[in-house]
């Protein structure tokens, strides 16, 4: 075997990786947070097939527009149909519709509800942090290994962590979707619908992951870098959600951009209705915009920054 | 050849100087035992020579190479233990070497377990790192070292937690590396008698500066014995010594004691030349010469040829005369009348007299007492190092 050769430092960290329990657990949690939302669908959608048709009440259509049943519509107007006489089987059909529609929204955003994301963020806290904390960096660069190497084989260690993760997501959410079947049906372009989210939720996963292995390799200790990466996670959705509010709401301007921003693209990447030109902007280009940018910051700072 | 060479290292962190100029050679196939006190640069110096901190200046030779690619290269040929043991925690000991072994190039199960065997460590314990003493931790980190069978091994503080028997295996491991594969080795030790058992070169850091680089035989002659006195009142006492010996004969150690390393005056003439000039004597014997009391009168003790410049400040502190130095000894014959054999072989009152400016004040054993107890308070540290001396070196 060569020495210091990017498939001895590949080997090294997948054989680490294979053997991290966070990875493991991980997996569980995917399927347990899977199964919950699923159970919870099912519930409801089981909830909605068994909810009691009022004859002859005023009912709304599944576009959302009133249609008005009643002998007297003066009486109507002051409050809903369904509200005071009950559920006409229009209703029921629209609910059974939306929940439907919901099922299948489940099934492309697959990583959205098992929260393969912030797992994987988690674990490469874990993994790189550690790997700082526990000195194993500082004994290949003693060793003559090529910091450039290293810092591309931590990621495409972890890449390949958030592609086996993704599918992972993706056939678990298959299953569980399965049970009560695609809406209506599923076929060659629902497949391809389902094939596009994959590859646009890969595609904002490995973004993420490079984001976070960049704070790993700024922070260079597990705890720290985990505190950082909770802490964008909990902060960008303020920030961001806060200036949708005031400029968006308050101020009725256009805030489209907003999905532009880091770690916004996953919420378009898991829709099951086709695109806009904007929102293919924000969830193909800014991904990979992201990943260069924090590849970069990453690397420069591991090259020239003293290893402790 | 020198496997490894450093010429005029320095490395700043924050304007401090951490490492300042220190030029070390270490030549193919020698223990090198690198000595300095907590914060002396010793580690950084090491973090140098393995590419993990860049230098802020001067140049780094690994078997001649000195750009970043050779060195590299190069540094595939060095196991190395720096600081706390480098190891994953939730990984069983054969997995750590595994893993280690896979990056490195050199995977083969078999010549794991035998390095595990070699380092006193059951290559079938399945039980995490996260478990093991630190001993045991501190035992695989050297044999992740030696994967690969490195031509030169660098271990910053190998025995750390090790007790009596694991030292004794670490000694012998080093020793063995080191007769039977030639290997070269640098090793940073605090256990000076450990270093004194397998180095056959050593470098003293202290500040960040070199202060010496010494081979064992320049060390045999600093590691001479000498008579140790505690006197009652040190400017008097330098007043005789100065008379009777040559500045390279005599050291000052703390609590107002000297060291006499001129044997041919033994300790009832030493007795009496301090008895003659009314210097009360509290302690006298004859100290075996060691390592650890050489090494600390030259990491900043009061040496008697590399701190001239502190024992200088005693002189002027206490207004006594400077000694003479051998190699300017010629010279001075030419300027005093008498000549400095004369004066040695021939110590008397009036002669200490001529030369104290101040009268001689009669110091009781309290007095002594109390200047030992007002140094202890200034000084703990150097109080404990004393201590520890003493208790090792004592023969009478």
């Amino acid at each position: 075997m060569k020495n210091n050769s990017m498939t001895n430092l590949l080997s090294s960290d997948f054989f680490k990786l294979r053997k991290l329990k966070s990875v493991w657990i991980g997996l569980v949690i995917m399927v347990v947070l899977t199964f919950l939302v699923y159970a919870i669908f099912w519930i409801g959608l089981n909830v909605a097939e068994h909810i009691e048709v009022t004859e002859g009440v005023s009912t709304q259509a599944p576009s959302g527009e009133a249609i008005v049943d009643a002998p007297n519509v003066g009486e109507v107007s002051e409050q809903t149909p369904s509200e005071e006489e009950g559920i006409s089987q229009a209703d029921k059909d629209g609910i059974i519709l939306s929940m439907r529609m919901l099922g299948n929204q489940l099934l492309t955003g697959f990583t959205g509800i098992c929260g393969s994301e912030l797992l994987i963020a988690i674990i490469c806290c874990i993994f790189i942090g550690g790997e700082f904390a526990n000195g194993s960096f500082r004994i290949l660069i003693s060793r003559g290994m090529n910091r450039v190497q290293l810092y591309f084989s931590k990621w495409i260690t972890m890449a390949t962590l958030v592609l086996a993760y993704s599918v992972f997501s993706l056939i678990v959410s298959g299953i569980f979707a399965a049970v009560k079947g695609y809406y209506p049906s599923f076929g060659g372009h629902e497949f391809g619908i389902l094939m596009r989210a994959f590859g646009l939720q890969f595609l904002c996963n490995l973004a993420t992951m490079t984001i976070v292995m960049m704070l790993c390799f700024l922070c260079r200790s597990s705890g720290s870098s985990l505190g950082a990466t909770i802490g964008v996670y909990i902060l960008f959705p303020i920030i961001f959600g806060s200036i949708e509010t005031v400029m968006g709401v308050m101020m009725g301007k256009n805030v489209d951009w907003i999905s532009f921003l880091p770690m916004q693209q996953s919420s378009i990447a898991q829709l099951a209705t086709p695109l806009s030109t904007t929102e293919i902007c924000a969830v193909v280009i800014m991904p990979i915009v992201y990943i260069a940018l924090s590849m970069f910051v990453g690397l420069y700072t591991f090259i020239k920054r003293d290893v402790k | 050849m020198n496997a490894i060479e450093t010429s005029h290292l320095s490395k700043n962190y924050g304007g401090k100087a951490v490492l300042d100029n220190v030029s070390i050679s270490i030549r193919e196939g020698e223990v090198y035992g690198l000595v300095g006190r907590n914060g002396a640069g010793k580690t950084t110096l090491i973090r140098c020579i393995l590419g993990l901190a860049t230098p802020s200046g001067g140049e780094i030779k690994i078997n001649g190479a000195t750009s970043e690619n050779a060195l590299n290269y190069e540094r595939q040929k060095i196991g190395s233990l720096i600081d706390s043991p480098a190891l994953v925690m939730h990984l069983s000991g054969l997995d750590n070497l595994k893993a280690a072994a896979l990056a490195f190039g050199h995977y083969d199960v078999a010549r794991l377990k035998e390095l595990m065997h070699k380092v006193g460590l059951n290559p079938e314990e399945r039980m995490a790192v996260k478990n093991y003493s630190l001993g045991m931790k501190q035992r695989l980190a050297i044999a992740i070292a030696l994967i690969g069978e490195p031509r030169i091994l660098i271990l910053d503080e190998p025995v750390n937690g090790l007790d009596p028997a694991g030292i004794f295996e670490v000694r012998e491991l080093i020793q063995r590396l080191n007769h039977e594969e030639k290997v070269t080795i640098l090793i940073s030790s605090h256990l000076l008698s450990e270093l004194g058992k397998v180095a056959n070169s050593y470098g003293i850091i202290e500040g960040g500066r070199l202060v010496k680089e010494l081979r064992s035989s320049d060390l045999e002659e600093l590691c001479r014995p000498y008579i140790k006195v505690v006197v009652g009142d040190l400017k008097v006492a330098l007043n005789v010594v100065v008379e009777n010996y040559h500045a390279h004969d005599f050291e000052i150690l703390p609590y107002n004691t000297l060291a006499l390393y001129d044997l041919s005056k033994d300790i009832p003439t030493v007795a009496q030349m301090f008895a003659k000039a009314n210097v009360p004597v509290i302690n006298i014997y004859k100290c075996e010469g060691d390592l650890e009391s050489t090494f600390i009168s030259l990491m900043g003790g009061l040496g008697r040829s590399d701190s001239g410049e502190q024992r200088d400040k005693v002189f002027e502190d206490l207004d006594v005369r400077k000694p003479k130095r051998s190699d300017d000894s010629k010279q001075e014959t030419h300027e005093d009348t008498r000549p400095l054999e004369e004066e040695i072989n021939e110590p008397s009152e009036a002669n200490v007299e001529e030369h104290v400016e101040e009268p001689i004040e009669q110091n009781s054993e309290e007095t002594a007492e109390q200047n030992l107890e007002e140094q202890a308070e200034q000084n703990p540290e150097e109080a404990d190092v004393e201590k520890d001396a003493e208790g090792g070196n004592d023969e009478e």
